[in-house]
């Protein structure tokens, strides 16, 4: 098993990890820009607290806690988000980002956090926006914090192009913050980097009531081989596109889009 | 993707039987690509629930490498609780998927899968899953795409 495939699952299992340490939390995420998932069933919060300090790294302060049990699943593209959505406004929150890092970086270099003047029951009351659960499909699994869509419409526009992507991938499963989220797809088309285009060429192509075929189209006239095979992988029951894309310079392609002709061709 | 610190993986168990038990007409397969840098990965979240045949026991699954013949070897790692489970097709363009690997799950569960590669080039592949039940039988099976790159 050769490295990168080892760091692929030491992603997995690390601080992005599915790990369940304790059989009633789980706490499970992907790479940076895609989903965080938090589920809470009849444990304290100071034990859901701790989970997700110990797999994010981010140091959580707190004193006293409702020591009633909570129940709630919360998702969300930051560690932020995912603490807002446990906490609901009956907590102040307080955030510390790693100095070193630029404004832009904030969202993805949370190093700090304090639970402060907390009253009430936590976890109980959750804005209901914020659940979620693991059987969505969709936008309908992605979180509704304005915040990190804001943050996320920020971080499409950073110098660092892996960062761009990475939002523009979180971004995708944002459906219900339109026109914003679609302008900022749809930008993303004519970005310098191919891999953030190729994201926008997704994103747009899975956006609930938008026809993408014109955008498809010209995807796959795209110079890089990355984003004209995003392009044949984002088509749907589209004969017609996935023929153009038989005629690709590059052999990849050219097998996919034959590969999707025969399945649709089968159905 | 970013670098980290590497950590054992716990395989779990290979089976190498069960296909020839499953029903054909059940079988799930999904069809994707993987852009050209070499840390382009896709995930899948398969959700694995009792339609009517009994509960989850295990996910089967096993990856094809599709045409044309490139440099990078396609793999599929299998996620469930603090394990993980990875099977690689050895032979790029040939008719054969790479052996299968089974995770055991119970009931309603999830599981995270993810495709990737081992070099640069763009790669087509095809992943068979399968939600089985202890008794070998095919059972509910969902599956949502979680990153496409």
């Amino acid at each position: 098993m050769n490295a990168a495939k080892l760091q692929v699952i030491g992603l997995l299992l690390w601080m992005p990890g599915v790990l369940m340490a304790e059989s009633n939390i789980r706490f499970m995420s992907a790479q940076a820009g895609a989903e965080l998932h938090l589920d809470i069933v009849q444990s304290p919060l100071a034990q859901a607290l701790d989970e997700i300090a110990d797999k994010t790294g981010v140091l959580i302060h707190y004193s006293a806690l409702p020591e009633s049990v909570v129940n709630l699943t919360c998702t969300g593209t930051t560690v932020t988000g995912i603490l807002k959505c446990l906490l609901g406004n009956k907590a102040g929150l307080v955030f510390r980002y790693a100095h070193e890092f630029s404004e832009e970086d904030q969202q993805s270099r949370l190093a700090e956090a304090w639970i402060v003047g907390t009253h009430g029951d936590l976890g109980q009351d959750a804005p209901a926006a914020n659940r979620s659960s693991l059987s969505g499909t969709g936008s309908n699994a992605a979180t509704r914090d304005s915040d990190d869509t804001g943050k996320l419409l920020e971080m499409a526009t950073a110098e660092n192009p892996q960062y761009r992507a990475d939002a523009v991938a979180g971004l995708a499963s944002r459906q219900d913050e339109a026109p914003l989220v679609h302008d900022a797809l749809a930008s993303a088309l004519s970005d310098s980097n191919a891999e953030v285009r190729a994201q926008a060429v997704a994103g747009l192509a899975k956006y609930q009531g938008y026809d993408a075929s014109a955008v498809l189209q010209s995807a796959m006239q795209d110079g890089d081989v990355s984003v004209r095979l995003m392009a044949v992988d984002s088509v749907g029951d589209n004969p017609a596109l996935l023929q153009q894309a038989l005629g690709d310079s590059d052999e990849t392609v050219r097998a996919y889009a034959a590969t999707k002709l025969e399945a649709l061709s089968a159905q | 993707m970013k670098k980290i610190p590497l950590k054992p993986v716990l395989a779990i168990m290979t089976l190498s039987a069960v296909l020839g038990q499953v029903n054909p007409a059940s079988a799930h397969d999904q069809s994707g690509s993987l852009g050209k840098i070499n840390t382009a990965i896709d995930q899948y979240q398969v959700h694995c629930f009792d339609d009517g045949t009994g509960p989850n026991g295990y996910l089967i699954v096993a990856v094809k490498d599709l045409a044309p013949k490139a440099a990078p070897k396609l793999s599929v790692q299998v996620i469930r609780d603090n394990t993980a489970t990875n099977t690689t097709d050895a032979v790029d363009s040939d008719a054969s998927y790479s052996p299968e690997v089974s995770v055991s799950g119970s009931g309603d569960q999830y599981y995270l899968m993810t495709v990737d590669k081992t070099a640069t080039g763009a790669e087509n592949y095809s992943v068979e899953y399968h939600c089985m039940t202890n008794d070998n039988q095919h059972t509910g099976t969902d599956i949502f795409q979680l990153t496409n790159q």
